[in-house]
């Protein structure tokens, strides 16, 4: 996996009177400094909005990665078949992170869950788990509340 | 108009298995979190969860939303009426950018093609072609817009997407 920054994306959202909506798309290098990127954004949004009789209620920045290397997915793996983590104790923190495809390898293997639920003990799954409950690199993910998304209560495979 | 920072930054890794569906996963962290920090911590977070996973992740995109903070009366427009405008990139390609609802004031009397004199639309032209604060925009390959080919309303039709329409 070698993933390369790529264009970033400046997107601008309007909705006119009748509740539609439309956005209007730009790229921007992929080497431009956030803080400018951003800047231009501000910016942008103004002159863009000066020639629309339409209402710019929201602007997004995406910065976007790709992997610039051959494709070879494992045989077998299936983006049907997701992995669920449910963090958070309290019912109305609860929050879940799918992972696409989870790997059978990281499935219980013996028990009245093997194949269903997923290791916890696994070293990839500790790693990933610790990074998404206690945060990676000074940041802690949190679910769409802004409440981070506190401890992992449970693991299983989901077949859609 | 106010607009401030969502509550929260998406990140959202891209898979791809051998049948060659795709899938995300969306990461969320706090809309506080300074930009540079979300960039070091998705390339950070990136490799573990793609080792959870026997498909391929085959990018991400992290997406810093902004959005109005109060509702705001929308007056007559219709996004369907696109201003478009036709670019040419330094590598020869040639790109678009569409405007939703395009003022009818800034159209030559034709009604369709917009007037490329018009203070507001030539700022905006050579924003796009000489850049703005620094910042050159460009095509999806990352090759620098620099002349404008055309620009005229044109209609396209929204469609039912959801419970919203869009276009």
């Amino acid at each position: 996996m070698a993933l390369a920054a790529r264009t970033m994306l400046a997107r601008l959202w309007f909705r006119d009177n009748d509740g539609a909506e439309s956005n209007c798309d730009v790229n921007l290098p992929a080497a431009t400094d956030l803080d400018s990127a951003l800047s231009f954004l501000a910016s942008w949004r103004v002159m863009v909005a000066t020639l629309s009789s339409a209402t710019c209620f929201e602007v997004e920045l995406f910065i976007r990665y790709v992997d610039s290397t051959p494709m070879t997915p494992a045989m077998g793996s299936s983006v049907l078949r997701h992995g669920v983590f449910i963090f958070g104790s309290e019912p109305s923190d609860m929050a879940i992170v799918r992972v696409p495809s989870i790997a059978p390898a990281l499935l219980e293997s013996s028990g009245p869950f093997a194949g269903i639920a997923i290791d916890l003990a696994a070293a990839d799954v500790i790693a990933a788990v610790a990074a998404l409950a206690s945060g990676l690199a000074g940041v802690e993910p949190c679910d769409p509340f802004a409440i981070d998304l506190g401890d992992l209560v449970t693991a299983y495979k989901e077949q859609l | 108009m106010a607009i401030v920072a969502k509550p929260t930054i998406s990140i959202v890794y891209s898979f791809r298995d051998d049948d060659g569906k795709s899938a995300t996963t969306e990461v969320m962290i706090q809309g506080a979190t300074v930009p540079g920090n979300a960039v070091t911590f998705a390339a950070a977070l990136a490799p573990l969860i793609a080792a959870l996973s026997d498909a391929t992740m085959t990018g991400y995109n992290i997406i810093l939303g902004f959005a109005e903070a109060t509702g705001v009366v929308i007056g007559a427009s219709d996004i369907e009426n696109k201003g478009l405008l036709l670019l040419g990139a330094a590598n020869g390609v040639k790109s678009s950018l569409t405007i939703p609802s395009v003022l009818e004031s800034v159209l030559q009397p034709n009604n369709q093609d917009i007037d490329q004199t018009n203070t507001d639309v030539a700022d905006l032209l050579d924003a796009l072609t000489a850049g703005l604060g620094g910042v050159q925009p460009c095509n999806i390959s990352g090759s620098d817009l620099v002349l404008v080919r055309d620009t005229y309303k044109q209609n396209r039709r929204s469609h039912v997407s959801g419970r919203v329409r869009k276009g």
